[in-house]
């Protein structure tokens, strides 16, 4: 029964979440963190013993640690007393057309070349008929369930497959991991969750941006994707579109579990609101992504990180099983007061382990941009493979741009290969493009693009398009 | 425990130095001895939770109990010094025991004015280039040290014999902890040569917190090379700080050839307008040894250049740990600078972790780094067997060819040949034991 309005709940609230105010519980918890808190949005979100307990056990671990304070960006401490835990979807005022919008923000969607309709869903604006998502929803679904794989929210996943999230969740990134992923263990509010059975190819790119009923999980957002044996999936997630949020602090985790012969592509592209000039403002996004491979798997990372204050994340891979590929392709771009600090860990545990990382940097303004990396060849790896490229753009005299790369080799047979740049675009080729009647501003995004390239075309194709108009804007008024 | 134990010791001796006439507690050396001494309470012996300590462990070094000592224990031989690498060397060499200058066991130049060699007399003239506050180990030994050697070259002088500065510790009454110091200051558009080596002499374990400053004055040009090639006794702990001004060149080369334990810190400071820092470091390790070299290059004004490379062989269950940090800081434009790291491992229980680290606040400049782990190239090993080199032969001289690489910029002729004949037979010797 209350699996059923539930389900109907997430499509309705989904679908026209900013349109209509309804269906929309109002529950909303005071401020503040307490076992009763994590009680509550268990109790909630309608979850079995098991998964209390085990949010209890992150919760009581979470108490026991200290913020770690290593990472190469400066903020204010966080009062974790003064954030709410638990609210019902915000609701957004509803506009009655787009003249309504914010035109800074209209502005933006016409780069982006965001078609109307859908910048009328992101703008709260009463979205027409024509745009039927359910309809879509449904036959994207459809076609999902016919090659057996599950994909839906983490919290139907809790209810209607238990035994999958209680054999993986946490296997990846353990509760009390660190203390961003045993924050999160404990009050995680929503997340993603997929399953591709065995020898399965998924006939789509999954995307949460697609996927009506994740949208707004909220700050504690928990992803688990698993590919059992041989199969294949690529997933997206986030949104070139500026997104706003109140909540300053974003901790997710995500996990991806690749099994023999599997293969996991995931790519993010992530725009979240950066504050303002001043640095005013501003999502905190505190991370952690991991994958494991078993053997011959394969899994790939690929970030477009534009957005958010302070951007402070890791996608790694333990590549445990022999012959196991890990990559990891990033584009961080900061500007004006942003900071980012992220990089990517390769555990290289089995034989003939092979992982690649490259990643590209830009700062502008007066942002700090770092890269922090681990290879790591354990003993028995033998003829691990690891190449690493880390670039940095500079744009501007008071930017900084730092890498932190760690090689930790036990293994006689590995080849392992670091190189980093650091440069800002050269004047003369600036001065090419000028001269060809290309302005300043345009030729910045042309070189920059040219430099983001390798990562770029990692993207699936309509995100890549996308992603370029992105880091254009990202850039805007950082030169001349 | 080994961490405490090892403070207390430092403050016992700083106690027993207290008393003496010159360290008297109204004075100002006193004042810099225990503001020093503050300064490691403060911050302890480091573990492997602190960054810059985080791939080599202290406790089991310092689970010997190293007692301080400041000056001989007992008298130095003839024999023992010619013992000692680089004794014939035809270079100024100036002999420290237990941290203080011996006159009548170095030779000196006799009223030449161009070079000026004495006992530091005024410890608080130290301290300058590097700073208690540098690292703990800076810290002890500020608190200890005790006639070490100053070192001054006149302006314009050009002092082709090199300068060798050879620190023993003596360990004949047990672990002992010794703590030299050496402040060189290199005239305006003066140049020379400096040749730093440390020897262990006894039958127990020494360690050495040795510190080294040297100032380069402007246009001034300095070639610094640092030999680790001690016994299995010797424990050396060093933090060696240039700072350099307009047009100046300094050059140091660090060898890690014997010894179980080294770690050394060394930081260029490029202070003014084209100013230019090269750093070259080789390691070349078997057993259970532990080489760990910590650099810093610290661009702070525009215009400058540097230029490091560091490699690094490991054999047994040796330790190699690199650390390379680059600063560019906010306005140093035109900065260029560049940085690698190569390693080698020769057997299956050999570990290698480096850091190459670069932090830039500035825009306009050129600064990369490469770091490598890996195998000799199967395509030259190829190349040599078939001009009818056998297998062995030929991973051989590539091997060699690997580490000599970093000696051949030492400019000096015979330091140079020395450093190239030690890695030969250190892997020549490799090779004999399979």
């Amino acid at each position: 029964m209350q699996t059923e309005q539930t389900a109907l709940d997430d499509v309705v609230q989904g679908d026209y979440k900013y349109g209509f105010e309804s269906n929309i519980e109002q529950d909303v918890l005071p401020k503040g963190l307490s076992e009763d808190v994590v009680r509550f949005i268990s109790a909630k979100k309608e979850e079995p013993e098991w998964m209390l307990e085990w949010r209890l056990k992150a919760y009581r671990h979470w108490l026991t640690m200290n913020e770690p304070r290593w990472p190469n960006v400066a903020y204010p401490k966080i009062d974790f007393q003064d954030i709410i835990y638990y609210a019902a979807p915000k609701s957004m005022p509803t506009l009655n057309s787009l003249d309504e919008v914010d035109p800074e923000l209209l502005a933006t969607f016409a780069k982006l070349g965001i078609p109307l309709e859908e910048q009328k869903m992101l703008t709260g604006v009463a979205v027409d008929a024509v745009f039927d998502s359910v309809s879509v929803k449904t036959t994207f679904q459809a076609a999902l369930a016919d090659k057996g794989i599950i994909f839906c929210s983490m919290s139907e996943a809790i209810r209607e497959h238990p035994e999958l999230v209680r054999k993986y969740i946490g296997s990846v990134v353990p509760p009390n991991d660190n203390y961003y992923a045993a924050l999160n263990s404990a009050v995680f509010s929503d997340g993603s969750f997929c399953y591709v059975p065995k020898g399965v190819r998924c006939p789509m790119e999954l995307s949460t941006y697609f996927r009506i009923n994740a949208r707004n999980t909220g700050q504690f957002e928990r992803t688990l994707l698993i590919a059992d044996e041989g199969s294949y999936v690529s997933y997206l997630e986030g949104c070139t579109a500026p997104q706003r949020d109140e909540n300053q602090l974003h901790a997710a985790v995500v996990e991806l579990i690749a099994h023999e012969r599997a293969e996991i592509k995931y790519s993010t592209v992530q725009n979240w609101y950066p504050g303002d000039k001043n640095g005013k403002g501003g999502i905190y996004n505190f991370v952690t992504k991991r994958g494991i491979c078993d053997e011959r798997a394969k899994i790939s990372w690929t970030q477009v990180e534009t957005g958010s204050a302070i951007t402070w994340k890791y996608p790694s891979v333990i590549l445990k099983g022999n012959n196991s590929i890990g990559e990891f392709y990033s584009v961080a771009v900061t500007n004006n007061m942003q900071q980012a600090d992220t990089g990517t860990k390769m555990i290289h545990m089995g034989e003939n382990t092979r992982s690649r990382i490259v990643s590209k940097g830009i700062s502008a303004g007066k942002s700090q941009n770092s890269y922090r990396g681990l290879v790591k060849v354990l003993k028995k790896a033998r003829n691990a493979r690891n190449f690493s490229q880390c670039d940095s753009l500079l744009i501007g005299d008071r930017c900084g741009a730092h890498t932190f790369p760690y090689l930790e080799i036990a293994n006689k047979d590995a080849t392992v290969e670091h190189e980093a740049t650091t440069s800002k675009i050269g004047e003369d080729i600036m001065f090419y493009c000028q001269q060809r009647g290309i302005s300043a501003e345009d030729a910045v995004a042309l070189i920059v693009n040219g430099y983001c390239r390798d990562v770029l075309e990692q993207l699936p194709m309509e995100f890549a398009v996308e992603a370029k108009k992105l880091l254009a804007i990202s850039l805007e008024g950082s030169v001349g | 425990m080994a961490m405490e134990h090892f403070t207390t010791a430092v403050e016992g001796a700083f106690t027993i130095l207290s008393e003496h006439v010159n360290g008297a507690s109204s004075g100002a050396l006193h004042t810099s001895r225990k503001q020093a001494l503050d300064v490691l309470r403060e911050v302890g012996v480091p573990t492997t939770r602190h960054e810059e300590w985080k791939y080599t462990n202290l406790a089991p070094i310092l689970a010997n109990d190293f007692l301080p000592a400041i000056g001989p224990t007992v008298p130095v031989t003839r024999t023992i010094l010619d013992g000692l690498a680089l004794s014939d060397l035809d270079a100024w060499h100036i002999v420290l025991v237990n941290g203080v200058m011996q006159p009548s066991l170095s030779n000196l130049p006799d009223a030449d004015p161009d070079i000026q060699i004495e006992e530091l007399s005024d410890e608080t003239s130290a301290g300058t280039i590097a700073a208690a506050t540098t690292n703990p180990f800076v810290a002890v030994n500020a608190t200890l040290m005790s006639g070490g050697v100053s070192i001054r070259i006149r302006a314009n002088a050009v002092v082709d014999r090199p300068i060798h500065v050879r620190s023993i510790v003596q360990t004949d009454v047990g672990a002992t902890l010794c703590t030299p110091r050496i402040v060189m200051q290199v005239g305006a558009h003066a140049s020379c040569t400096l040749v730093e080596t440390h020897h262990t002499v006894g039958r127990s374990k020494g360690l050495t917190a040795g510190v080294t400053e040297i100032d380069c004055a402007e246009g001034s040009s300095v070639a610094y090379t640092k030999i680790l090639d001690d016994g299995e006794n010797g424990h050396h702990i060093g933090t060696t700080a240039v700072n350099i001004a307009r047009a100046a060149k300094a050059t140091a080369t660090t060898a890690c050839l014997d010894g179980t334990f080294v770690r050394n810190d060394l930081v260029m400071r490029l202070n003014e307008p084209t100013a230019e820092a090269y750093l070259y470091g080789v390691s070349v390790l078997n057993g259970s040894q532990l080489a760990d070299n910590h650099t810093v290059v610290d661009h702070r004004v525009p215009h400058c250049h540097s230029e490091e490379l560091y490699k690094g062989l490991y054999d047994g269950r040796s330790v190699g740990v690199f650390n390379g940090k680059i600063f560019v800081r906010e306005d140093a434009q035109k900065t260029t600078a560049y940085q690698s790291n190569h390693s080698l491992l020769l057997s299956d229980n050999a570990v290698v972790n480096a850091k190459p680290q670069l932090e830039i606040w500035a825009d306009d400049v050129k600064c990369s780094h490469g770091a490598t782990s890996g195998q000799l190239d199967p395509e030259a090993i190829f190349y040599l067997q078939s001009r009818g080199i056998g297998k062995d032969e030929a991973r051989g001289l590539l091997t060699y060819a690997f580490a000599a690489e970093v000696a051949e910029h030492v400019a000096h002729d015979e330091v140079r040949e020395h450093l190239e004949r030690r890695i030969a037979e250190k892997l020549g010797a490799r090779r004999f034991d399979h």
